[in-house]
């Protein structure tokens, strides 16, 4: 048969093969609200290859850094953290918060359309998924954390 | 699968047209132990192995179906029902890419094989490729134009990709060509969820339950479809439905109320104005986050009839 229509059309990213106890990715949005860029950046990272994804760390993970770092900068240019200004106010949390949330949806959104692809494939199966929130847990407090201890050196390095 | 010519000597074809009683009645154990014993007349037979092999699959037998295909495909290498057996096999297996194969080689050695054109549109329509899953369809449906799987397939495609006219115009020809198959009426219920009409849902469901009160799986649906019509729940059934074509689903909604919050004061929109925005944000948000306990309490006081 030559008619296009019965060429095949699948590959090996359509097997349900390659998963290894894969996080649901529309669960890694609730990630990006509350734990933003960082957070998110990581799980999803690991969960690439849970899902079997094509490896593409080398070019996510220094764009995940690059979102993250521009999510700071760009806080520290909206709020004012010299002293005297609004760092002591909760304002610089707030923004961070806000900007941290918007830019890691919209990554996570973006990033995560090769793995809403794939688990769909895994869901055709009779495997659950691995239960995301202790990892989400984990990752949210570390990277606030983290976070926190940025600005507090940030402000410091101000006065 | 009987599309395949039967060119067997007489006694084969009553073995064959009993077997394929016993199939026609869900009786594929009886079916199988007739073709077993008519193989021990005609051990050459590749239709008798293959028509085998279905009856084994239809069983779960697995392995013993694996068996009947080799012996079917040692007898033909183009036995239609060896290669369907092959792909039905490759998908429970999650081979995807290899049930194709198979699909294909049964069209390439029968090219107007509807039964094989719905298996490969329903394999399309399981790996996300939706578009080329309604080709398929289209080209089946052109050679036998009331196929009762064509048709109830085609109309849930449709649906999904949020072509409702026509997804109603194939779910009413599925109706019209066959009124008394359960599972033309539950391939109706399914589609009738995708395009937003629950009660033609549940209808479709009971009328099924009328026809086939033990299939599989139905009475579940039919409670599932009865849940989305209670008031308590019939907004999120709807939203629910928007939120599946939206892309980014409720976290774009989410966003859009993160960007309302913080630039509708910034442009000057009054505090009158705003607030009942927000505060119908937050209620809406409570509302999705009770729904399913509101409706199992609504359910406890007015059961499923």
């Amino acid at each position: 048969m030559t008619d296009d229509l019965f060429q095949p059309s699948l590959s090996s990213e359509d097997d349900r093969h390659n998963f290894n106890s894969p996080w649901n990715p529309r669960n890694l949005m609730w990630v990006a609200v509350f734990g933003g860029v960082l957070a998110t950046g990581i799980l999803m990272v690991i969960n690439d290859r849970r899902l079997g994804v094509p490896n593409r760390m080398a070019w996510m993970v220094p764009l995940i850094i690059v979102l993250w770092v521009g999510a700071i900068v760009l806080t520290f240019n909206i709020v004012d953290i010299t002293p005297g200004g609004d760092a002591g106010n909760p304002a610089l949390g707030s923004e961070f918060r806000l900007i941290n949330r918007v830019v890691g949806l919209v990554m996570a959104w973006v990033l995560l359309i090769p793995q809403r692809r794939r688990f769909e494939i895994f869901e055709t199966g009779e495997e659950e998924p691995e239960p995301l929130w202790k990892p989400a847990l984990g990752a949210i407090v570390a990277v606030s954390v983290l976070q926190f201890f940025i600005f507090v050196i940030a402000m410091m390095a101000q006065m | 699968m009987e599309s395949q010519p039967e060119r067997q000597i007489n006694s084969m074809g009553q073995i064959i047209s009993k077997a394929k009683h016993f199939m026609a009645s869900d009786r594929a154990d009886m079916a199988s132990d007739t073709l077993r014993q008519g193989l021990t007349h005609h051990p050459e037979s590749a239709y008798m192995h293959g028509l085998l092999a279905i009856t084994l699959l239809n069983q779960n037998l697995d392995d013993e179906c694996r068996e009947a295909v080799a012996e079917a495909l040692r007898c033909d290498p183009n036995e239609l029902n060896s290669h369907f057996c092959l792909s039905r096999l490759a998908i429970k297996e999650g081979r995807h890419t290899e049930a194709e194969k198979h699909l294909l080689d049964g069209l390439r050695f029968d090219p107007e094989n509807v039964v094989f054109m719905v298996e490969y549109a329903r394999l399309l329509s399981l790996t996300n490729n939706d578009k080329k899953a309604d080709d398929v369809l289209a080209r089946a449906l052109a050679i036998e134009p009331n196929h009762e799987g064509a048709l109830g397939l085609r109309s849930a495609i449709k649906a999904d990709r949020a072509h409702f006219a026509s997804a109603d115009e194939h779910r009413t020809k599925a109706l019209e060509a066959n009124p008394d198959s359960a599972m033309v009426h539950i391939r109706v219920g399914a589609s009738s969820l995708k395009s937003g009409r629950p009660f033609r849902a549940r209808r479709h469901f009971r009328e099924a339950m009328m026809i086939d009160p033990n299939f599989p799986g139905l009475e579940e649906a039919y409670q599932e479809s009865d849940r989305f019509c209670r008031w308590t729940y019939l907004p999120m059934f709807y939203w629910t439905l928007v939120l599946e074509r939206i892309p980014g689903r409720q976290f774009t909604f989410y966003l859009a109320f993160l960007v309302a919050a913080k630039g509708l004061p910034a442009m000057g929109v009054p505090d009158m104005v705003v607030a009942p925005i927000l505060i119908g944000y937050l209620g809406f948000c409570v509302y999705t986050w009770i729904a399913n306990p509101l409706t199992n309490l609504w359910l406890k006081w007015r059961p499923l009839r």
